[in-house]
């Protein structure tokens, strides 16, 4: 045993005996480019243990979700019902990417790396932003990928229903989607906690309906809920200049609010 | 090159850092003391530009950090070995710094060799590291960018024996290459080892800072003869500072001749009369901080 224990310690002690030389870099110095931070914060989102298990989570949830879709009317549905089925999952579950991307650079403290490496703390920041839209898109790609193989799987069980292909309905799944991540990393840059985070992200829609009680906020209701002013998009249907507004107003509110607040705070915050 | 003017840092009533002011030369290592909360790491931070300075300025390279292009090209840093994401590997630490920085993937390997890291113990997880190998970890982080310039904080810190000795060479050799080391650290026998420079900060203020030889150049003398009570009061009457030793010796802040001047003067026989001993670093930095511990009870 102690044979072993010097036989591994040997190697580090070596160098140092012989006199030491640090290898160099040939390479000349560039300037950190924003497709680079762009790369890093992409990685940083799913190179984690935790950010892992999330994303093999997510993956059987939605598994799942196509299995009993599958077992539901002998999987007789159009394709727009199994995309649903994958895409309710994953809006519920990716902005928690989005949330952990802000969060956690302060939870574990990693911000202290991060901005010593680019103190321009704001390219730090947008570069988040891009790489959660990217990852949102990938997301939206994927739950065509996974709908289209529900529904192939659905055709083998011979379902009749046509697959009712709809560009404006995935259009609109799409910005939902990207509203939803978007609004996860905004609440974890307003708040930087991750519990804080998640819990108002979470509790915000189950709590909003609660307005509908009292008699007066049930106008401002309609235009302050995101889950109600997204709900029109997925269906496709063209929306009114009035929803259209609505939805502005409600993304402002719960996206556009929290990120300048927390784009304020971290420009600020003092990294310990 | 790292320059500190006039530096000041204040949280409300609070001043953390008092009008600071050194400079840490090219090709020597300095090291920076304090007591606990005397405001070594945040003048680390506002160096680095982690903590905005309240006033005053600091320089890495002749630029404020902030400024420099591609920071992590020119300075490495290591202000906590323990602010890395727990749930990431040491390699993918390294990775990500690689990816940023925008060099060869390739000197992911190279730093973990240098820093002795395995890569099975880079496959693992940092929340299984202990602090010796996060500290080594933070290391090959520091020395990515193959930087000129490299800020440690308490690097030494949970260093194994062979690790402690493995890093004052590898800061040695890297300072000898030209390159400019800070780096603070509790540990003041190392230090006194590895140091070039000193800079000794209490309570926000600087309270010395000189090459080593300079800090702890010994003062005054040290004498003892047949009769040491006669000898003192000769040694008082003729104006010098004298200290009873707890050995019975005597200390005098003064040359050894003038001493021998008065003792011959008064008849008395000496029994020993040399150079007081080199004060250690230990010795220097109680004093110079115990003002401070006197000042804190005070008020």
């Amino acid at each position: 045993m102690s044979t072993t224990t010097v036989q591994t310690e040997a190697p580090r002690v070596a160098p140092a005996r012989g006199g030491f030389h640090l290898p160099t870099i040939d390479t000349p110095i560039t300037a950190v480019s924003f497709s680079r931070l762009v790369g890093v914060e992409a990685r940083k989102q799913v190179d984690t243990l935790a950010g892992r298990w999330f994303l093999i989570f997510l993956g059987v949830v939605i598994v799942i979700a196509m299995t009993i879709m599958l077992f539901v009317d002998g999987g007789d549905h159009n394709y727009g019902s199994y995309l649903a089925a994958a895409a309710v999952p994953l809006g519920i579950g990716l902005p928690v990417l989005g949330i952990l991307s802000a969060t956690q650079e302060w939870s574990q403290r990693t911000a202290m790396t991060t901005f010593a490496l680019e103190p321009r703390r704001g390219r730090v920041i947008w570069a988040k932003v891009v790489s959660t839209v990217l990852i949102g898109l990938g997301a939206v790609a994927l739950t065509l990928v996974l709908g289209a193989v529900g529904r192939l799987l659905g055709d083998l069980r011979g379902a009749e229903t046509p697959w009712g292909f709809d560009g404006w309905s995935i259009a609109g799944m799409t910005l939902m989607m990207l509203l939803y991540v978007l609004q996860g990393l905004a609440f974890g840059l307003a708040l930087l906690n991750t519990p804080a985070a998640i819990v108002a992200y979470f509790a915000l829609p189950t709590l909003m309906p609660l307005m509908n009680l009292v008699s007066w906020l049930r106008t401002p209701y309609e235009w302050i809920d995101l889950t109600m002013t997204t709900a029109p998009l997925p269906s496709g249907a063209a929306m009114t200049g009035e929803q259209w507004a609505q939805l502005a107003v409600s993304v402002a509110l719960w996206v556009g609010v929290p990120l300048a607040i927390g784009v304020w705070r971290v420009l600020r915050r003092e990294v310990k | 090159m790292i320059q500190v003017q006039n530096l000041v840092k204040t949280y409300g009533d609070f001043t953390a850092v008092d009008d600071v002011s050194f400079t840490a030369e090219a090709g020597r290592v300095t090291g920076f003391l304090g007591p606990n909360g005397a405001g070594k790491s945040t003048t680390m931070r506002v160096m680095t530009g982690l903590t905005p300075a309240t006033s005053g300025t600091a320089t890495v390279l002749d630029t404020p950090y902030e400024q420099l292009t591609n920071p992590g090209r020119h300075v490495g840093v290591l202000l906590d070995a323990s602010a890395q994401h727990a749930g990431r590997t040491g390699r993918e630490v390294l990775s990500l710094g690689a990816l940023t920085l925008g060099i060869d993937r390739r000197r992911v390997d190279q730093m973990l060799e240098v820093v002795g890291l395995t890569p099975k113990e880079a496959g693992r997880r940092v929340r299984n590291y202990s602090l010796g190998m996060r500290q080594r970890l933070g290391l090959a982080n520091a020395l990515l960018g193959d930087p000129k310039v490299l800020i440690l904080d308490e690097p030494a810190n949970g260093l194994d024996p062979a690790g402690i000795r493995w890093m004052r060479d590898l800061l040695g050799t890297f300072a000898a290459e030209g390159g400019t080391v800070l780096l603070s650290s509790h540990l003041l026998h190392e230090i006194e080892r590895i140091a070039d420079d000193i800079v000794v900060i209490g309570r926000g203020r600087i309270v010395a800072s000189g090459t080593k030889e300079e800090l702890l150049r010994p003062s005054g003398c040290l004498v003892r003869s047949m009769d040491d009570a006669a000898l003192q009061a000769a040694l008082q009457e003729a104006g010098m500072d004298v200290t009873v030793l707890p050995s019975g010796a005597l200390q005098v802040e003064a040359e050894t001749a003038a001493v021998g001047q008065v003792a011959a003067g008064r008849g008395l026989a000496l029994i020993e009369l040399r150079g007081a001993d080199s004060q250690g670093l230990e010795e220097m930095f109680l004093t110079l901080t115990s003002d401070d511990a006197r000042q804190e009870t005070a008020a």
